[in-house]
């Protein structure tokens, strides 16, 4: 049997520039064609402030769209950025919780470390704080949150009409943390969320400290590799890193950033190819767009497969190109192709968010 | 002719003690959404100018007996925010009214988070400003004990001139994101908030369009003076919490009289206490009613609300007998020390009838009646000075609050005193408030001590 290539879909674009209730729209559509197309989640980007000197994108803030979108969705994961710089973990458990229940077991958190350079002025935050102090405070936010989550056992709440015998109070846990950045007494006022303290964590692992940080908490790693080269190399250093945490390799996921551009001959692939370079913003970092797959369908599942194959990848985020052969064109003929080839579930087979990704 | 704002505070499963117990109440449904998809429908299908969700970000200390014993069904709940998120995509017309901290949130993040609720709800999201007075949310969040008064009045007060400022970061027009032009924003028309402050240094713009209300109505409540001096300088609507019609009116001319003092007008803040209402089509049923929920009211629970209002504990004394003559403790409710506690305390000869007597609408407007009986006594709230409308706290949810619906909300109707239709897409625009303009939000100096 094929190794299960996991897909996931970048919300980044989705908004094709509109603003307000019409943004919301465009991204519920795009949600809808993720589900429909059996994604396993969705991934909502976020930075707390507005690049006015850049391309500058009106969005909305992730944790509160998720929740409604876990409302109008039945199956799709739904993946919230949140940094650690920026949120407070007491209130974060809350709203990953809330809406993991909300869901069903849906919800998943991206974890960023840093505040940008805009974000570091809007929360009156100091610019530059070093590497290992974002590190250190990452490090014990998600073992609160992880820890806030099973605050109550799943059976805590006995709730008998009968007796008035509502909770249990043996089955209630507090933390009484007290670290070097937080002090949090909890327990969280949110009862065991269904993917207990289990929501899957997504990092990015570019450098050395962050591979071990991924390899110690995280279930997804996220980044945009520009080649399959590239790509390996990322693959082996986190995986080598697991057995240190006593975890196995399939324990955690890594998923590269892939733009595809879909096109009925490989001529016109390689047009759009030329199209999407002259239309980057110089602004735009290097690896912004991560391997660009241009292609008929079969190509692209080529390609997809190989880096499967060769340990380059276990599942693809896919990035929207904002060109002709992205995003639709992929869930229109690649998806098809990847599930005739059985690397990707043709439905659901899993109640759960962390069930989805076999972890 | 003037007609009432209401309001449906969601609080879990009810404001009785023992609202789980009730046969018809989904006794989980603190956790399921499925419940408060009928609640949000529920109060759409009654004209509710909004939905209210309380918030405490902790559960309460369970360590202390008393406490413990406190309203268990709604030790834990949803994140309102998350909630009303959620409730959002299930109604079209009634407002969304969020709990969040001054003390323990960021007004960037919040100002992002309820501009978000306003985009996806078309207008309907509400802010109810607290400072957060309770020592078991300071130990969630880094304290050891709640700040002072007047520093968690200070904060809010930069706070929420804060979160007003950002969501004035863009004028209309602003965002113009024209495909043809390539022009997508006109710089002219964005303010960098700049603001640094005693408790915060936020340089805006914030990162999301300006919401449909532009400025979202703020809601706060209190009967401190910091409170009321808060109110009256920053907030839109005040969740009023008086027993009686003569505190009500009371606070009412305190709370309108100090508005001038901001150039504001006798409109510019609406006060809408609380009622928690037995309904019954007759007298017979609504006590019957509001015995049958009586009685399910353990007396442990009993003994734990007194502690929880101010009362001593009365833990191993008969529950049907005497009062015992215990010193009352300094109260640790919000509303301080109140000699109403000890005029109740000498009108009841049991334990069981004190606790049962506070369990049934002590610190809000409780009431047992018929249709007519509780729109008589609105009414006279209403025209008499003493609310603008009220927030309905149904002791079982959504039992009650069906009845309140199907039973007293015609009644209104009928008088004329509440609307039929719904007249407005927005929650300012239900609530009658005056269409907030960009950069029109009137500047004035905090009043508040500095700590």
């Amino acid at each position: 049997m094929n190794r299960r290539m996991r897909l996931g879909l970048s919300m980044a674009g989705a908004g094709e520039g509109a603003t307000g209730a019409a943004l919301f729209e465009n991204i519920l559509r795009r949600l809808q064609l993720a589900e429909s197309a059996g994604f396993d989640f969705a991934l909502f980007p976020d930075e707390a402030a507005a690049a006015v000197g850049g391309a500058f994108h009106a969005g909305l803030e992730p944790l509160t769209l998720l929740s409604a979108l876990a409302a109008v969705t039945r199956h799709v994961g739904l993946i919230a950025t949140a940094s650690t710089r920026l949120q407070d973990p007491f209130h974060l458990a809350r709203k990953l919780a809330s809406i993991d229940h909300l869901s069903g077991g849906r919800a998943g958190w991206n974890l960023a470390t840093a505040a940008t350079g805009g974000e570091t002025r809007n929360f009156g935050l100091p610019v530059d704080e070093p590497a290992a102090a974002l590190d250190a405070r990452a490090r014990e936010f998600l073992s609160i949150v992880r820890r806030l989550f099973v605050s109550w056992d799943a059976d805590a709440f006995p709730r008998d009409l009968a007796s008035g015998i509502y909770m249990d109070r043996a089955k209630m846990h507090r933390l009484e943390h007290a670290g070097a950045h937080y002090k949090v007494r909890g327990p969280l006022d949110v009862a065991q969320p269904p993917q207990g303290e289990a929501i899957p964590v997504m990092t990015s692992a570019t450098t050395a400290d962050a591979q071990d940080f991924a390899a110690e908490f995280a279930d997804i790693v996220h980044d945009r590799p520009a080649t399959a080269d590239a790509a390996r190399a990322q693959y082996r250093a986190v995986k080598a890193r697991l057995s240190r945490h006593g975890r196995p390799p399939e324990s955690l996921l890594m998923m590269p950033g892939v733009t595809p551009l879909v096109a009925g001959t490989q001529q016109r692939a390689d047009d759009l190819r030329g199209a999407l370079y002259d239309r980057a913003d110089p602004d735009e970092g290097p690896d912004a767009r991560g391997a660009i797959v241009a292609g008929t369908p079969a190509h692209i599942a080529d390609i997809l497969e190989g880096w499967i194959a060769s340990d380059a990848a276990d599942g693809f985020v896919v990035l929207t190109s904002g060109l002709p052969g992205g995003v639709e064109d992929f869930v229109a003929l690649v998806v098809p192709e990847l599930q005739r080839r059985d690397l990707v579930g043709s439905s659901y087979e899993a109640a759960t968010l962390r069930g989805y990704l076999g972890l | 002719m003037r007609q009432m704002k209401l309001g449906l505070s969601i609080a879990n499963l009810g404001y009785h003690y023992a609202a789980w117990r009730h046969p018809d109440v989904p006794e989980a449904g603190n956790m399921q959404f499925s419940h408060f998809r009928h609640c949000a429908k529920l109060a759409e299908a009654g004209k509710f100018d909004l939905i209210f969700l309380a918030d405490s970000a902790a559960v309460r200390d369970l360590d202390d007996p008393a406490i413990a014993r406190d309203l268990e069904h709604q030790l834990v709940k949803h994140e309102p925010l998350a909630l009303l998120a959620a409730m959002a995509m299930v109604t079209k017309h009634v407002g969304l009214v969020c709990t969040a901290s001054t003390t323990y949130t960021e007004p960037y993040n919040l100002a992002r988070q309820l501009t978000t609720l306003d985009h996806m709800s078309r207008g309907r999201a509400g802010w109810n400003m607290v400072t957060s007075f309770s020592r078991d949310e300071a130990r969630n969040f880094g304290l050891e004990k709640p700040l002072t008064s007047d520093e968690r009045h200070a904060r809010a007060a930069e706070y929420v001139d804060v979160f007003k400022g950002l969501e004035e970061s863009w004028d209309d027009g602003a965002l113009v994101h024209d495909k043809a032009s390539g022009i997508f924003l006109d710089r002219s028309k964005m303010h960098l908030l700049k603001h640094k402050g005693r408790y915060f240094s936020v340089r805006g713009p914030l990162d999301i369009a300006p919401g449909p209300q532009r400025h979202i109505p703020v809601f706060t409540a209190g009967e401190s003076d910091n409170a009321i001096e808060l109110a009256a300088r920053s907030a839109d609507v005040v969740y009023g919490g008086q027993p009686n019609l003569e505190l009500a009116r009371a606070y009412y001319t305190t709370l309108k009289g100090r508005l001038a003092k901001y150039g504001r007008d006798h409109d510019d803040l609406l006060v809408l206490p609380g009622i928690m209402a037995f309904v019954g089509r007759t007298m017979q049923e609504a006590r019957d009613k509001f015995d049958r929920m009586q009685r399910l009211i353990l007396p442990r629970l009993g003994l734990g609300l007194l502690v929880v209002n101010g009362f001593p504990d009365y833990t191993g004394y008969d529950i049907d007998g005497p009062i015992p003559d215990l010193p009352m403790p300094s109260t640790i409710k919000s509303h301080g020390p109140s000699p109403l506690l000890q005029t109740l305390r000498n009108e009841c000869s049991t334990i069981r009838e004190l606790y049962e007597r506070v369990s049934a609408g002590f610190w809000h407007m409780g009431v047992v009646g018929t249709p007519t009986s509780i729109a008589d006594l609105m009414e006279e709230w209403f025209t008499t000075g003493a609310a603008d409308g009220f927030n309905v706290q149904s002791p079982c949810i959504p039992v009650d609050s069906q009845d309140f619906v199907d039973l007293v909300i015609p009644e209104l109707q009928r008088r004329g005193l509440f609307r039929t239709e719904y007249e407005s897409a927005t929650l300012r625009g239900s609530l009658g408030l005056k269409p907030a303009a960009a950069r029109t939000m009137p500047r004035t100096r905090a009043e508040f001590a500095t700590p």
